[in-house]
């Protein structure tokens, strides 16, 4: 009996290595499980021992699989994970106020531009100011969400700041660790950033939601 | 240890700043903490919030963002133009062409508030989460 293995994709290797680690404990949520399927060697191995007939999923089926384990890998990297944290905080934010798209939008636009500034700035000038890089980064985003505010968001209104600092405090909450990041992945920050800060204004001037 | 006290102290002074700052944005929707006393010239929606929201434009060209409620409780679902509007500074009624009107904080500054204080609690929590795993 022959056993067809699938093409090997080392998710599960790269999942360790990458993976973020908490308390000692690598977390591996299902999606890893059903991705590391996939180029799992030794699950093969135990199949053909056990002599059980492996029918090959559809061709899509497999690129939709390793596209999940992709995005799931990505979403537990440093970038993704504020991504998650932004996404669906804005989300909760839209169940929340379903009247309206902008304050959700205000949200995502604070932490993004938290990570395109921390992704942009030297390290060391974020380390070494310790306690005070939070509340620097926060007036930064304060003044320069008032600045938007009078020119380009008008009418000028404290909720929509109110909105941008309380985005910006979300990511400036892990600044330490964004700060600590190497090259690559601050430049991963810096487009996530833009990215997202894209997204926001898409979502509140092109997509909108109510009259 | 006077170090985490002080960075405990700067990051609650950062939530409770941006929870006074949407406080004072929402309760200006009431009217209750401004001072009023001229004619409304005209009156439209605010942009993107599905009718909730009613802007007033005023004689000295003053532009105030009400919620719906107000203008429901002044007995006019369309509109309130052509009315004189009166009220003192933290006043909580208003006359509206001598009658007046009781001014209530509506569901959609509690909503506001709700949205904001979550937000302010996700930050709070990975905050003292990354402290525990750091």
């Amino acid at each position: 009996m022959s056993v067809s293995c699938p093409a090997r994709v080392p998710v599960r290797e790269s999942a360790l290595a990458i993976g973020f680690r908490r308390g000692g404990r690598l977390r591996a949520p299902l999606l890893d499980v059903w991705a590391g399927e996939l180029g799992g060697g030794a699950d093969v191995d135990d199949r053909q021992r056990r002599g059980e007939a492996e029918e090959d999923p559809p061709y899509v089926v497999r690129s939709i699989r390793v596209l999940v384990a992709r995005a799931a890998r990505w979403l537990r990297s440093t970038p993704g994970q504020q991504v998650r944290a932004l996404v669906l905080s804005a989300l909760v934010v839209q169940l929340v106020l379903p009247y309206r798209y902008d304050n959700a939008a205000h949200a995502v636009g604070g932490g993004a531009l938290v990570l395109m500034l921390v992704g942009a700035a030297p390290s060391n000038v974020v380390r070494r100011l310790g306690a005070w890089a939070d509340l620097g980064m926060m007036v930064l985003v304060l003044g320069l969400a008032w600045l938007t505010e009078m020119t380009v968001f008008g009418p000028f209104d404290l909720v929509d700041i109110a909105f941008t600092l309380a985005g910006a405090l979300v990511v400036v909450a892990v600044l330490p660790e964004l700060a600590s990041v190497g090259t690559a992945d601050a430049r991963s920050l810096v487009v996530v950033g833009s990215v997202l800060a894209l997204g926001s204004l898409v979502y509140r001037y092109v997509l909108g939601i109510g009259a | 240890m006077r170090r985490r006290w002080v960075r405990a102290m700067v990051w609650g002074l950062m939530g409770f700043g941006v929870l006074a700052i949407g406080f004072v944005g929402a309760l200006r929707w009431t009217l209750i903490p401004l001072a009023v006393d001229e004619q409304v010239v005209d009156s439209g929606y605010q942009d993107g919030t599905s009718e909730r929201m009613r802007t007033l434009n005023l004689e000295s060209g003053r532009r105030v963002v009400v919620d719906r409620s107000l203008i429901y409780r002044a007995g006019d679902r369309d509109a309130l133009r052509d009315v004189s509007l009166s009220k003192q500074r933290w006043e909580r009624t208003v006359t509206i062409d001598g009658g007046e009107v009781e001014l209530r904080l509506s569901s959609e500054f509690w909503r506001t508030m709700a949205a904001l204080a979550f937000l302010v609690a996700v930050a709070s929590w990975r905050r003292v989460h990354r402290r525990l795993t750091a």
